[in-house]
């Protein structure tokens, strides 16, 4: 069996799709943590030349990176309690509610990075976000992938978790449960899957990263919130 | 034999690259123009989330997304195969058609802006260039090797347009002397028969995206 190994990073959404995808199929690995705020190791920048970012996958001294690909050779590698459906059209579908959640990446990063009346805007995108996810891609389905999660959930998994630290670190909330009841019991049944459970960073040690990252990168914006 | 129909636009890179993805592997389909100033019931019930082309309709199942469309496509018929059958090598595949997907508003950017925003343009797409030469072509002849593959219709369908583009703003960036690979590439992926015969009319090209350039900066002033 080939060696398996992980640079990821602790408080990393990214990191853990992969930690997650490796758990749910038994795949054995050793962790390495990069030292993030500080130096990116020599075996970073070897490994991902490119974008010099975790997670790095590295299986048999080869390197695959960005959390997405990483996933789908995962899944190609490790056939076993597979994380994609086994019918194309379905699997098109998984991939586009996939994609949907990229694409709409900035906008939550604009609800992190920014205050004032730009800040009100992405507020207003990230529900209208959540309305599409709770209508056309969850439904009236468990999770995004049916009774059981996948790839999808995965995916989605940051907002089951990381996004409530950004609320508070923000001190904004976004993710009413009462305005998206459905996204609401997905997030508790994600959270609720054992390995989601027991492979999450300390929440509040999250949050606190959050905080620090968010007054990083609005020091410089006037009116900024605390 | 199960029904394929493919929703587009004349103008769009994305279109082509579901159209060449379909030729290459000799499938059949009904082509459907549509009118993006005045979508068709239709596109919306099958595009409803971005209301956009390209759509594949299989057996009246809408897949969206070109992307997401050629996975699909090299699914359901494995002939002439876009995706390397090795899983590492499927893997740097992906990674090259999300860079250059990440990527790909630098190069729209150029012709949409003028000024400093198109200063930045000019740079942004040099160095996506020059990653994409170094990294991602090598000594290849295309990102697929020997025969053209899911990475060459990703970033041919944006080095195509780049080229008109290009031409539009008097701004030449993908030469011979600055990316001598790159340049050599698309110029033989132009050359393959499905791309050369799967072009949409330079003229046409040229004269739409002309007219659409001044009246999106008159509009912007």
């Amino acid at each position: 069996m080939e060696e398996v190994k992980l640079l990821g990073f602790w408080p990393s959404p990214f990191s853990h799709r992969v930690i997650w995808a490796l758990k749910l199929k038994g795949v054995k690995y050793d962790y390495l943590e990069e030292d993030l705020p500080n130096e990116k190791s020599q075996l970073l920048l070897q490994y991902n030349p490119v974008h010099k970012k975790i997670p790095v996958l590295v299986h048999g001294g080869k390197p695959i990176v960005e959390s997405l690909v990483i996933l789908e050779y995962i899944e190609e590698t490790w056939p076993e309690n597979p994380l994609l459906p086994k019918d194309a059209y379905a699997r098109a579908l998984a991939r586009f509610w996939i994609q949907f959640g990229l694409q709409k990446a900035p906008i939550f990063h604009a609800f992190f990075q920014t205050t004032g009346e730009e800040q009100e805007k992405a507020i207003k995108e990230a529900q209208e976000v959540f309305k599409i996810l709770e209508e056309k891609a969850l439904g009236n389905k468990k999770f995004f992938s049916g009774d059981s999660i996948g790839m999808v959930d995965i995916a989605y998994g940051w907002l089951a978790y990381w996004f409530s630290g950004m609320e508070e670190a923000v001190g904004v909330k976004v993710l009413n449960p009462r305005t998206f009841p459905r996204l609401d019991s997905w997030i508790q049944d994600f959270k609720e899957v054992p390995v989601i459970k027991e492979n999450l960073p300390d929440y509040a040690n999250m949050v606190t990263y959050m905080k620090f990252m968010r007054e990083k990168l609005t020091s410089h914006l006037p009116c900024h919130n605390h | 034999m199960a029904e394929v129909k493919l929703h587009g636009r004349w103008y769009s890179p994305f279109l082509y690259r579901v159209i060449w993805a379909l030729k290459l592997k000799g499938i059949s389909y009904e082509y459907i123009e549509e009118d993006l100033s005045n979508k068709s019931p239709l596109l919306l019930q099958y595009n409803p989330v971005h209301k956009k082309i390209p759509v594949l309709v299989h057996s009246g199942k809408p897949i969206c997304e070109s992307m997401i469309i050629i996975e699909y496509i090299e699914e359901k018929w494995p002939q002439t195969p876009l995706l390397p059958s090795d899983p590492y090598e499927r893997a740097k595949a992906r990674f090259w058609v999300k860079f250059v997907e990440e990527k790909a508003p630098a190069f729209w950017s150029l012709y949409r802006s003028t000024g400093e925003e198109q200063k930045k343009a000019l740079k942004d797409s040099s160095e996506t260039l020059k990653i994409v030469e170094e990294q991602g072509l090598g000594e290849k002849k295309f990102f697929g090797g020997d025969s053209i593959g899911i990475v060459d219709i990703a970033f041919g369908a944006i080095a195509h347009w780049f080229g008109v583009f290009e031409e539009i703003v008097e701004v030449k960036v993908l030469e011979a002397h600055a990316f001598p690979r790159l340049h050599a590439w698309k110029v033989n992926f132009e050359e393959v028969p499905v791309i050369k015969e799967n072009l949409p009319d330079r003229d046409k090209m040229l004269d739409y995206f002309k007219k659409r350039r001044i009246e999106s900066l008159s509009a912007s002033q």
